[in-house]
């Protein structure tokens, strides 16, 4: 039943693809409104900031918008698109590193008005222990530095794997890289957020 | 291979076990190793714990998306095209032919001198034409020191003295029968 609602959600999306190709605009909005809630997410996991996010993503969906004529469809519409965002994400990170090192200023990587990002996600398993939320919180904000502290390749790879429950073919399609590559990187990253975990006294 | 070094080797695959993403033999292999190791269960259950509090959820996302679709309508439409990029050379050069045409029509006009420039240098020309009929017509010439004048000023080495001081000579021969010609026409 899923393959088949999944098979069908395929089909339909092709055909939005080519109608827009086709300079139908109304065609690519249903596409803009399925790819942006999680396109979001991802961005500003990868930044650590919204407002930044919000451009990345803006920029990312035009590009995808005047790159259509070129989309030959040899892969899926979302690999293409992903592949376009996380370029766009990884691209702002390493300019973001470089200016830190050549300003030595510190770039604002958190929410406006002190917002964490953590409290706008939901709670996957609320605790009902008070002491069991204090420390899920601290644990969150602990896996959150380790986030953004991932090299910025390490970090999309984590991120589409984690979030978009990407396959490791799919992955490397995206970014260009071997799937070894894509499975070394998977690694590094879990091990660092473990590395985090373990430093807050969790064995 | 010692236990230890298993024990290293099974956690460096337990992050793609939990993803799913182990071959069929690998994935027996670890689950074998697992069935009868607390150390590694455990760190198994640590990464699950870590990917479980990775933030996942989705924010909101309205304002942003209203915002691509206004500036997409803004954009022109993919598939029509103005300007074709393959003729983008051709542009530039017919804009380089046009503008050599345009300066090599204005830039004489530019180059050319003003009236005033132009009447200055006329009258320039008019005295130095001047100074030549005086050096070749010695019947107008009043005063020798002006001739001299203009000798020093042409020749001031010293080995043209001897030139000059000859040429005065005859000059003032030639005036001189000239001057006594002239008196006997009056």
């Amino acid at each position: 039943m899923e393959a088949q609602s999944s098979f069908k959600m395929a089909i339909e999306e092709k055909s939005l693809i080519e109608s827009a190709r086709q300079g139908d605009a109304e065609a690519f909005e249903h596409i803009v409104k399925q790819y942006m809630p999680k396109a979001l997410a991802f961005a500003r996991q990868m930044t650590g900031n919204s407002e930044e996010a919000q451009d990345l993503v803006q920029e990312a969906f035009l590009k995808a918008y005047r790159g259509l004529p070129n989309f030959k469809g040899d892969s899926s519409f979302g690999t293409w698109f992903y592949r376009i965002l996380s370029n766009i994400c990884m691209d702002s990170l390493r300019k973001t590193v470089f200016l830190k090192r050549i300003f030595f200023f510190s770039v604002q990587e958190e929410d406006d008005e002190g917002e964490n990002f953590l409290e706008q996600a939901p709670d996957p398993k609320p605790r009902s222990r008070p002491d069991e939320n204090i420390k899920q919180r601290e644990l969150k904000a602990a896996i959150e530095k380790a986030l953004k502290a991932l090299p910025p390749r390490q970090k999309a790879v984590f991120l589409l794997k984690h979030n978009e429950e990407m396959k490791i073919a799919e992955i490397a399609s995206v970014l260009k890289i071997s799937e070894g590559a894509v499975k070394a990187h998977l690694v590094r990253a879990v091990t660092a957020l473990r590395k985090q975990m373990k430093g807050l006294g969790y064995e | 291979m010692s236990r230890e070094r298993a024990c290293n080797d099974i956690q460096k695959r337990l992050a793609l076990y939990q993803y799913g993403e182990l071959s069929p033999g690998e994935y027996s292999e670890v689950e074998a190793h697992l069935s009868g190791c607390g150390r590694c269960m455990r760190e198994l259950d640590a990464i699950k714990g870590v990917l479980e509090a990775v933030p996942s959820g989705v924010p909101n996302s309205d304002e942003v998306r209203d915002a691509v679709i206004g500036t997409m309508y803004a954009v022109r439409h993919p598939g029509r095209k103005r300007w074709s990029r393959r003729l983008i050379p051709a542009y530039v050069a017919a804009a380089a032919v046009a503008a050599a045409i345009v300066l090599s029509v204005y830039v004489p006009d530019i180059l050319q001198k003003t009236p005033r420039q132009n009447q200055v240098i006329a009258q320039a020309d008019w005295e130095m034409l001047e100074n030549f009929d005086i050096a070749k017509d010695y019947n107008t010439i009043e005063d020798l020191d002006d001739f001299e004048n203009l000798d020093e000023h042409a020749s001031p080495k010293p080995e043209n003295a001897k030139h000059r001081e000859a040429q005065k000579q005859h000059l003032g021969s030639t005036t001189a029968s000239r001057d006594s010609s002239t008196a006997d026409e009056i």
